[in-house]
Protein backbone atom coordinates (compact mmCIF):
# COMPACT_ATOMS: atom_id res chain seq x y z
CA UNK A 1 0.00 0.00 0.00
CA UNK A 2 1.35 3.68 -0.73
CA UNK A 3 1.13 5.51 2.24
CA UNK A 4 2.26 8.77 2.39
CA UNK A 5 4.23 9.05 5.62
CA UNK A 6 7.64 7.72 5.19
CA UNK A 7 7.72 4.24 5.56
CA UNK A 8 10.73 1.87 5.16
CA UNK A 9 9.91 -1.15 5.07
CA UNK A 10 11.91 -2.75 1.84
CA UNK A 11 8.23 -4.03 -0.21
CA UNK A 12 7.14 -0.60 0.78
CA UNK A 13 10.07 1.40 -0.62
CA UNK A 14 9.97 -1.18 -3.68
CA UNK A 15 6.38 -0.20 -4.30
CA UNK A 16 6.77 3.48 -3.85
CA UNK A 17 9.86 2.94 -6.49
CA UNK A 18 7.93 0.88 -9.15
CA UNK A 19 5.62 3.67 -8.84
CA UNK A 20 7.85 6.20 -10.00
CA UNK A 21 8.55 4.18 -13.45
CA UNK A 22 6.11 5.50 -16.79
CA UNK A 23 2.55 4.35 -17.01
CA UNK A 24 3.10 2.08 -13.44
CA UNK A 25 -0.12 3.15 -11.47
CA UNK A 26 0.03 2.33 -7.73
CA UNK A 27 -2.13 -0.91 -8.09
CA UNK A 28 0.49 -2.13 -10.46
CA UNK A 29 3.41 -0.85 -8.51
CA UNK A 30 1.95 -3.42 -6.18
CA UNK A 31 1.43 -6.17 -8.23
CA UNK A 32 5.27 -5.94 -9.68
CA UNK A 33 6.72 -5.92 -6.01
CA UNK A 34 4.82 -8.80 -4.63
CA UNK A 35 5.88 -10.56 -8.13
CA UNK A 36 9.49 -9.78 -7.30
CA UNK A 37 8.68 -11.19 -3.70
CA UNK A 38 8.17 -14.42 -5.35
CA UNK A 39 10.74 -15.32 -7.84
CA UNK A 40 14.18 -16.50 -7.33
CA UNK A 41 16.79 -14.40 -5.78
CA UNK A 42 19.09 -15.26 -8.92
CA UNK A 43 16.44 -13.43 -10.76
CA UNK A 44 16.06 -10.55 -9.06
CA UNK A 45 19.66 -9.81 -7.94
CA UNK A 46 19.72 -10.00 -12.25
CA UNK A 47 17.19 -7.58 -12.45
CA UNK A 48 18.64 -5.06 -10.02
CA UNK A 49 22.26 -5.41 -11.65
CA UNK A 50 21.36 -4.89 -15.00
CA UNK A 51 19.43 -1.77 -13.77
CA UNK A 52 22.87 -0.92 -12.21
CA UNK A 53 24.93 -1.43 -14.82
CA UNK A 54 22.91 0.41 -17.48
CA UNK A 55 23.14 3.51 -15.00
CA UNK A 56 27.17 2.63 -14.65
CA UNK A 57 27.62 1.81 -17.77
CA UNK A 58 25.71 3.49 -20.48
CA UNK A 59 26.59 7.18 -21.47
CA UNK A 60 25.61 9.38 -23.98
CA UNK A 61 28.48 8.99 -27.10
CA UNK A 62 30.34 12.64 -27.13
CA UNK A 63 30.12 12.89 -31.35
CA UNK A 64 26.37 11.99 -32.08
CA UNK A 65 25.31 11.61 -28.37
CA UNK A 66 23.63 8.14 -29.17
CA UNK A 67 22.99 5.65 -26.04
CA UNK A 68 26.24 3.81 -25.78
CA UNK A 69 28.55 1.49 -23.37
CA UNK A 70 31.62 3.19 -24.85
CA UNK A 71 32.47 6.77 -25.79
CA UNK A 72 33.04 7.25 -29.15
CA UNK A 73 30.35 5.11 -29.82
CA UNK A 74 30.24 1.55 -32.19
CA UNK A 75 29.25 4.08 -34.98
CA UNK A 76 31.01 6.46 -34.82
CA UNK A 77 34.69 4.83 -33.82
CA UNK A 78 33.99 2.59 -36.93
CA UNK A 79 36.57 3.09 -39.57
CA UNK A 80 34.50 1.88 -42.16
CA UNK A 81 31.65 3.89 -42.00
CA UNK A 82 31.31 6.88 -44.16
CA UNK A 83 31.90 9.73 -42.39
CA UNK A 84 30.95 12.42 -44.30
CA UNK A 85 27.58 11.87 -44.04
CA UNK A 86 25.18 12.81 -40.99
CA UNK A 87 21.29 11.16 -40.93
CA UNK A 88 19.93 13.41 -38.29
CA UNK A 89 17.41 11.19 -35.70
CA UNK A 90 15.17 12.26 -32.93
CA UNK A 91 15.64 10.07 -30.61
CA UNK A 92 17.98 6.79 -29.71
CA UNK A 93 15.14 4.27 -31.23
CA UNK A 94 15.41 5.87 -34.48
CA UNK A 95 19.00 4.91 -35.10
CA UNK A 96 18.10 0.87 -33.58
CA UNK A 97 15.58 1.28 -36.41
CA UNK A 98 17.60 2.84 -39.22
CA UNK A 99 20.70 0.65 -38.35
CA UNK A 100 17.99 -2.51 -38.97
CA UNK A 101 17.66 -1.31 -42.59
CA UNK A 102 21.47 -1.95 -43.49
CA UNK A 103 21.80 0.31 -46.11
CA UNK A 104 22.94 3.42 -44.20
CA UNK A 105 26.51 3.52 -43.75
CA UNK A 106 26.87 7.12 -42.24
CA UNK A 107 27.15 8.56 -39.22
CA UNK A 108 23.74 9.74 -36.97
CA UNK A 109 23.27 12.63 -34.63
CA UNK A 110 20.64 12.01 -32.20
CA UNK A 111 18.68 15.62 -31.58
CA UNK A 112 17.29 13.88 -28.19
CA UNK A 113 14.03 15.49 -29.12
CA UNK A 114 11.84 17.51 -31.62
CA UNK A 115 10.60 21.06 -31.78
CA UNK A 116 7.71 21.22 -29.69
CA UNK A 117 6.63 25.19 -29.36
CA UNK A 118 3.14 24.10 -27.72
CA UNK A 119 4.81 22.00 -25.28
CA UNK A 120 7.46 24.39 -24.31
CA UNK A 121 10.53 22.34 -26.44
CA UNK A 122 12.69 25.30 -28.41
CA UNK A 123 15.78 24.32 -30.16
CA UNK A 124 17.89 25.15 -27.34
CA UNK A 125 16.35 21.92 -25.52
CA UNK A 126 18.27 19.75 -28.30
CA UNK A 127 21.28 18.78 -29.49
CA UNK A 128 21.31 21.17 -32.11
CA UNK A 129 24.83 23.07 -30.89
CA UNK A 130 27.04 19.74 -30.90
CA UNK A 131 26.13 19.16 -34.43
CA UNK A 132 27.50 22.54 -35.42
CA UNK A 133 30.84 21.79 -33.98
CA UNK A 134 30.97 18.14 -35.30
CA UNK A 135 30.57 20.04 -38.69
CA UNK A 136 32.79 22.68 -38.53
CA UNK A 137 35.75 19.77 -37.87
CA UNK A 138 34.64 17.20 -40.08
CA UNK A 139 34.43 17.88 -43.63
CA UNK A 140 31.09 16.51 -44.11
CA UNK A 141 29.06 16.49 -47.54
CA UNK A 142 25.86 15.14 -46.71
CA UNK A 143 23.16 16.01 -44.06
CA UNK A 144 19.96 13.63 -44.24
CA UNK A 145 17.48 15.54 -42.05
CA UNK A 146 15.20 12.06 -40.97
CA UNK A 147 13.06 13.59 -38.24
CA UNK A 148 9.65 12.56 -38.51
CA UNK A 149 7.35 13.73 -40.92
CA UNK A 150 4.51 15.24 -39.14
CA UNK A 151 4.75 18.85 -38.31
CA UNK A 152 6.58 19.29 -35.30
CA UNK A 153 9.53 17.19 -37.13
CA UNK A 154 8.87 18.84 -40.27
CA UNK A 155 9.62 22.28 -38.53
CA UNK A 156 12.96 21.17 -36.77
CA UNK A 157 13.91 20.00 -40.25
CA UNK A 158 13.23 23.38 -41.75
CA UNK A 159 14.68 25.10 -38.61
CA UNK A 160 18.09 23.16 -39.02
CA UNK A 161 18.32 23.39 -42.54
CA UNK A 162 18.36 27.48 -42.33
CA UNK A 163 21.11 26.63 -39.68
CA UNK A 164 22.58 24.96 -42.08
CA UNK A 165 22.92 27.16 -45.18
CA UNK A 166 26.49 29.00 -44.59
CA UNK A 167 27.40 25.35 -44.98
CA UNK A 168 26.71 24.63 -48.16
CA UNK A 169 26.29 21.40 -47.29
CA UNK A 170 23.97 18.85 -49.45
CA UNK A 171 21.10 18.40 -47.54
CA UNK A 172 18.23 15.50 -47.98
CA UNK A 173 15.08 14.27 -46.37
CA UNK A 174 14.12 11.02 -46.30
CA UNK A 175 11.65 10.06 -49.36
CA UNK A 176 7.74 9.94 -48.31
CA UNK A 177 5.54 7.23 -49.47
CA UNK A 178 3.31 3.79 -49.52
CA UNK A 179 4.11 1.72 -46.88
CA UNK A 180 5.31 -1.66 -47.66
CA UNK A 181 2.13 -4.22 -46.43
CA UNK A 182 -0.05 -1.32 -46.88
CA UNK A 183 -3.10 -0.78 -48.76
CA UNK A 184 -3.33 2.00 -51.31
CA UNK A 185 -6.97 2.60 -50.43
CA UNK A 186 -6.35 3.63 -46.53
CA UNK A 187 -2.88 5.99 -47.67
CA UNK A 188 -3.89 9.55 -46.41
CA UNK A 189 -3.99 11.85 -49.67
CA UNK A 190 -0.80 13.63 -48.70
CA UNK A 191 1.38 10.59 -48.38
CA UNK A 192 -0.56 9.22 -51.77
CA UNK A 193 0.43 13.03 -53.63
CA UNK A 194 4.12 12.59 -52.81
CA UNK A 195 4.27 8.65 -53.39
CA UNK A 196 3.24 9.73 -56.55
CA UNK A 197 5.56 12.41 -57.45
CA UNK A 198 8.71 11.20 -56.35
CA UNK A 199 7.57 7.50 -58.56
CA UNK A 200 10.71 5.85 -59.75
CA UNK A 201 11.41 3.59 -63.59
CA UNK A 202 9.89 0.28 -63.08
CA UNK B 1 -29.01 16.11 -25.72
CA UNK B 2 -27.16 13.39 -25.07
CA UNK B 3 -23.99 12.44 -27.47
CA UNK B 4 -25.21 9.32 -29.49
CA UNK B 5 -22.85 5.99 -29.20
CA UNK B 6 -21.36 7.20 -32.66
CA UNK B 7 -21.18 10.21 -34.04
CA UNK B 8 -19.50 12.00 -37.36
CA UNK B 9 -18.76 15.63 -37.18
CA UNK B 10 -16.28 17.87 -39.63
CA UNK B 11 -13.14 18.65 -37.29
CA UNK B 12 -9.80 20.71 -36.96
CA UNK B 13 -6.88 18.93 -35.31
CA UNK B 14 -5.38 20.70 -32.72
CA UNK B 15 -2.99 18.94 -30.73
CA UNK B 16 -2.03 15.22 -29.89
CA UNK B 17 -0.06 13.37 -27.58
CA UNK B 18 1.54 10.00 -28.04
CA UNK B 19 0.42 7.47 -25.82
CA UNK B 20 1.34 3.66 -24.95
CA UNK B 21 3.53 1.77 -28.14
CA UNK B 22 1.74 3.60 -30.51
CA UNK B 23 -1.50 5.63 -30.13
CA UNK B 24 -2.42 8.88 -29.35
CA UNK B 25 -4.50 11.20 -28.02
CA UNK B 26 -5.85 13.69 -30.43
CA UNK B 27 -7.85 17.04 -29.36
CA UNK B 28 -9.93 18.37 -32.25
CA UNK B 29 -12.51 21.44 -32.90
CA UNK B 30 -15.43 20.17 -33.71
CA UNK B 31 -18.11 22.42 -35.61
CA UNK B 32 -21.12 21.45 -33.31
CA UNK B 33 -19.61 19.88 -30.18
CA UNK B 34 -16.50 22.22 -29.68
CA UNK B 35 -13.45 20.59 -28.31
CA UNK B 36 -13.27 16.33 -28.46
CA UNK B 37 -10.78 14.30 -27.54
CA UNK B 38 -10.25 11.25 -29.19
CA UNK B 39 -8.85 8.27 -28.82
CA UNK B 40 -6.50 7.14 -31.94
CA UNK B 41 -5.42 3.25 -31.31
CA UNK B 42 -2.62 2.38 -33.55
CA UNK B 43 -2.03 5.53 -35.37
CA UNK B 44 1.77 5.69 -35.20
CA UNK B 45 2.14 2.85 -37.18
CA UNK B 46 2.78 2.98 -40.77
CA UNK B 47 0.28 0.62 -42.19
CA UNK B 48 -2.79 1.75 -39.50
CA UNK B 49 -5.69 3.44 -41.98
CA UNK B 50 -5.74 6.35 -38.90
CA UNK B 51 -2.10 7.29 -40.15
CA UNK B 52 -1.33 10.74 -41.97
CA UNK B 53 -4.85 11.65 -41.44
CA UNK B 54 -4.58 13.32 -37.98
CA UNK B 55 -1.53 15.66 -38.65
CA UNK B 56 -1.58 19.34 -37.01
CA UNK B 57 -3.99 22.03 -39.53
CA UNK B 58 -6.25 19.28 -40.78
CA UNK B 59 -9.81 19.42 -41.19
CA UNK B 60 -11.09 16.05 -41.48
CA UNK B 61 -14.23 14.39 -40.82
CA UNK B 62 -14.10 12.28 -38.02
CA UNK B 63 -16.13 9.06 -36.59
CA UNK B 64 -15.65 8.74 -32.76
CA UNK B 65 -17.07 5.82 -30.70
CA UNK B 66 -18.25 6.26 -27.68
CA UNK B 67 -15.87 4.86 -24.96
CA UNK B 68 -15.17 4.15 -21.45
CA UNK B 69 -13.47 7.33 -20.57
CA UNK B 70 -12.21 8.75 -24.16
CA UNK B 71 -14.37 8.26 -27.25
CA UNK B 72 -12.46 6.16 -29.72
CA UNK B 73 -11.49 7.52 -33.68
CA UNK B 74 -12.77 4.99 -35.92
CA UNK B 75 -12.61 6.45 -39.15
CA UNK B 76 -11.03 9.70 -40.81
CA UNK B 77 -11.54 10.86 -43.61
CA UNK B 78 -9.50 14.38 -44.91
CA UNK B 79 -11.38 17.33 -46.12
CA UNK B 80 -8.52 19.57 -46.20
CA UNK B 81 -4.72 19.22 -45.90
CA UNK B 82 -3.13 22.25 -45.69
CA UNK B 83 0.13 20.66 -45.95
CA UNK B 84 1.99 23.98 -47.96
CA UNK B 85 2.08 25.15 -44.50
CA UNK B 86 4.91 23.16 -42.98
CA UNK B 87 6.89 24.03 -45.93
CA UNK B 88 8.06 27.21 -44.45
CA UNK B 89 9.11 27.87 -40.46
CA UNK B 90 7.35 31.36 -40.93
CA UNK B 91 4.09 29.97 -41.71
CA UNK B 92 4.19 26.95 -39.66
CA UNK B 93 4.99 28.83 -36.27
CA UNK B 94 2.08 31.33 -37.48
CA UNK B 95 -0.04 27.99 -37.66
CA UNK B 96 0.89 26.79 -34.26
CA UNK B 97 -0.09 30.37 -32.59
CA UNK B 98 -2.72 30.00 -34.19
CA UNK B 99 -4.31 26.83 -33.39
CA UNK B 100 -3.08 27.22 -29.39
CA UNK B 101 -5.38 29.91 -29.36
CA UNK B 102 -8.17 28.44 -30.81
CA UNK B 103 -7.31 25.63 -28.09
CA UNK B 104 -7.60 28.14 -25.59
CA UNK B 105 -10.72 29.81 -26.32
CA UNK B 106 -12.74 26.89 -26.82
CA UNK B 107 -14.75 24.57 -24.65
CA UNK B 108 -15.72 20.59 -24.75
CA UNK B 109 -19.00 20.41 -25.45
CA UNK B 110 -20.29 23.45 -26.75
CA UNK B 111 -19.48 24.02 -30.25
CA UNK B 112 -19.15 27.64 -31.40
CA UNK B 113 -19.65 27.63 -35.53
CA UNK B 114 -17.83 31.16 -35.91
CA UNK B 115 -15.10 29.81 -33.56
CA UNK B 116 -14.30 26.46 -36.17
CA UNK B 117 -15.06 28.77 -39.44
CA UNK B 118 -12.51 31.05 -38.39
CA UNK B 119 -10.05 28.60 -37.78
CA UNK B 120 -10.54 26.95 -40.55
CA UNK B 121 -10.23 29.97 -43.07
CA UNK B 122 -7.73 31.41 -41.51
CA UNK B 123 -5.65 27.79 -41.94
CA UNK B 124 -6.32 27.80 -45.48
CA UNK B 125 -5.57 31.01 -46.20
CA UNK B 126 -2.39 30.60 -44.75
CA UNK B 127 -1.80 27.79 -46.90
CA UNK B 128 -2.36 29.23 -49.92
CA UNK B 129 -1.01 32.68 -49.44
CA UNK B 130 2.89 34.11 -49.49
CA UNK B 131 4.60 33.45 -46.18
CA UNK B 132 5.54 37.16 -45.73
CA UNK B 133 1.88 37.26 -44.91
CA UNK B 134 1.48 35.02 -42.20
CA UNK B 135 1.85 37.97 -39.38
CA UNK B 136 -0.81 40.01 -40.82
CA UNK B 137 -3.16 36.82 -40.80
CA UNK B 138 -2.03 35.95 -36.98
CA UNK B 139 -2.66 39.81 -35.94
CA UNK B 140 -6.27 39.41 -38.08
CA UNK B 141 -6.73 36.14 -36.68
CA UNK B 142 -6.84 37.16 -32.86
CA UNK B 143 -8.52 40.57 -33.62
CA UNK B 144 -11.16 38.39 -34.94
CA UNK B 145 -11.06 35.41 -32.02
CA UNK B 146 -11.30 37.86 -29.63
CA UNK B 147 -14.24 39.66 -31.36
CA UNK B 148 -15.87 36.21 -31.39
CA UNK B 149 -15.03 35.27 -28.13
CA UNK B 150 -16.72 38.86 -26.68
CA UNK B 151 -13.15 40.00 -25.66
CA UNK B 152 -12.63 42.34 -28.15
CA UNK B 153 -10.46 45.26 -27.42
CA UNK B 154 -11.82 49.26 -27.84
CA UNK B 155 -9.62 51.21 -30.28
CA UNK B 156 -12.64 53.91 -31.11
CA UNK B 157 -13.27 55.62 -28.04
CA UNK B 158 -11.70 56.19 -24.74
CA UNK B 159 -12.63 52.94 -22.47
CA UNK B 160 -13.09 54.82 -19.54
CA UNK B 161 -14.89 58.04 -20.74
CA UNK B 162 -16.45 57.26 -23.60
CA UNK B 163 -15.05 59.91 -25.51
CA UNK B 164 -14.49 59.67 -29.86
CA UNK B 165 -10.60 59.48 -29.69
CA UNK B 166 -8.66 62.29 -31.53
CA UNK B 167 -5.97 61.01 -34.78
CA UNK B 168 -2.94 60.97 -32.58
CA UNK B 169 -0.84 58.72 -30.55
CA UNK B 170 -2.23 56.86 -27.83
CA UNK B 171 -1.97 54.93 -24.60
CA UNK B 172 -3.55 51.23 -24.38
CA UNK B 173 -4.48 49.63 -20.79
CA UNK B 174 -5.19 45.88 -20.37
CA UNK B 175 -6.57 46.15 -17.50
CA UNK B 176 -9.64 48.10 -19.29
CA UNK B 177 -9.42 46.55 -22.26
CA UNK B 178 -8.55 49.61 -24.93
CA UNK B 179 -7.61 52.56 -25.72
CA UNK B 180 -7.46 55.55 -22.94
CA UNK B 181 -7.16 59.38 -23.36
CA UNK B 182 -5.05 61.29 -22.34
CA UNK B 183 -6.97 62.85 -20.20
CA UNK B 184 -7.84 59.31 -18.33
CA UNK B 185 -5.01 57.88 -18.75
CA UNK B 186 -3.07 59.53 -15.56
CA UNK B 187 -6.23 57.87 -13.29
CA UNK B 188 -5.20 53.96 -14.79
CA UNK B 189 -4.02 51.78 -12.18
CA UNK B 190 -2.75 49.05 -14.48
CA UNK B 191 0.21 49.57 -17.18
CA UNK B 192 0.26 50.91 -20.30
CA UNK B 193 1.67 50.25 -23.38
CA UNK B 194 2.82 52.94 -26.08
CA UNK B 195 0.54 53.00 -29.27
CA UNK B 196 1.21 55.10 -32.35
CA UNK B 197 -1.13 56.52 -34.65
CA UNK B 198 0.09 54.02 -37.19
CA UNK B 199 -0.79 51.13 -35.07
CA UNK B 200 -3.89 52.44 -34.24
CA UNK B 201 -4.96 52.73 -37.82
CA UNK B 202 -3.61 48.75 -38.47
CA UNK B 203 -5.38 47.47 -35.68
CA UNK B 204 -9.12 49.27 -36.82
CA UNK B 205 -8.46 47.99 -40.39
CA UNK B 206 -7.73 44.64 -39.24
CA UNK B 207 -10.63 44.53 -37.27
CA UNK B 208 -13.00 46.35 -39.66
CA UNK B 209 -11.62 44.68 -43.05
CA UNK B 210 -12.41 41.15 -44.55
CA UNK B 211 -9.98 38.66 -44.92
CA UNK B 212 -9.36 38.70 -48.66
CA UNK B 213 -8.17 42.35 -48.32
CA UNK B 214 -5.24 41.21 -45.97
CA UNK B 215 -2.56 40.24 -48.83
CA UNK B 216 -2.74 43.58 -50.33
CA UNK B 217 -2.71 45.52 -46.98
CA UNK B 218 0.79 46.39 -46.98
CA UNK B 219 2.36 47.39 -42.88
CA UNK B 220 5.55 48.37 -41.87
CA UNK B 221 7.20 45.30 -40.16
CA UNK B 222 8.17 47.59 -37.09
CA UNK B 223 4.80 48.35 -36.58
CA UNK B 224 3.05 45.00 -37.03
CA UNK B 225 4.83 43.94 -34.63
CA UNK B 226 3.51 46.12 -32.62
CA UNK B 227 0.37 45.64 -33.21
CA UNK B 228 0.73 41.97 -32.45
CA UNK B 229 2.75 42.90 -29.80
CA UNK B 230 -0.52 44.64 -28.21
CA UNK B 231 -2.78 41.72 -29.04
CA UNK B 232 -0.53 39.71 -27.00
CA UNK B 233 -0.82 41.69 -23.87
CA UNK B 234 -4.59 41.52 -24.89
CA UNK B 235 -4.89 38.04 -24.62
CA UNK B 236 -2.82 36.98 -22.07
CA UNK B 237 -4.70 39.66 -19.83
CA UNK B 238 -8.30 38.56 -20.66
CA UNK B 239 -7.39 34.99 -21.97
CA UNK B 240 -5.28 34.07 -18.69
CA UNK B 241 -3.56 31.33 -20.31
CA UNK B 242 -0.25 31.13 -21.57
CA UNK B 243 0.69 31.13 -25.32
CA UNK B 244 3.10 28.65 -25.95
CA UNK B 245 3.92 29.02 -28.97
CA UNK B 246 4.23 32.57 -28.89
CA UNK B 247 8.31 32.50 -28.10
CA UNK B 248 8.64 30.55 -31.55
CA UNK B 249 6.92 32.30 -33.69
CA UNK B 250 8.65 35.60 -32.64
CA UNK B 251 12.00 33.92 -33.59
CA UNK B 252 11.38 33.45 -37.02
CA UNK B 253 9.34 36.95 -38.22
Amino acid sequence: MISNHKNNSPIERLVSELHKLPGIGPKTAQRLAYYLVRISKDDAIKLAESIKAVKERIDFCSECFDITESNPCRICSDNGRDKTRICIVEEPLDVRALEKTRSYSGTYHVLHGVISPMNDIGPDNLRIDALFQRMKLLEVEEIIIATNPNVEGEATALYIQRLLEPFQVKITRPARGLPVGGDLEYADEVTLSMAMEGRQPF
Amino acid sequence: MAKPRIYTTSAIVLKYRNYSESDRFVTLLSRKMGRIEGFAKGVRRSTSKLTGHLELFYTVRITLAMGKNTDVITEVQILSAPDRINQNLNTVSCALNIIELALNVSTEGTGNELIYDLLEKTLNKLNTTHASNSAKLLAYYQLKLLSISGLSPEFKTCVECGNILDVQDHLYSAHTGGIVCPSCAPKQAGPLLNLSVNTIKVLRFLDAEDMTKIENFSVPKEILTKTIETLDTHIDYHIDRKTRSRSFFKAFQ
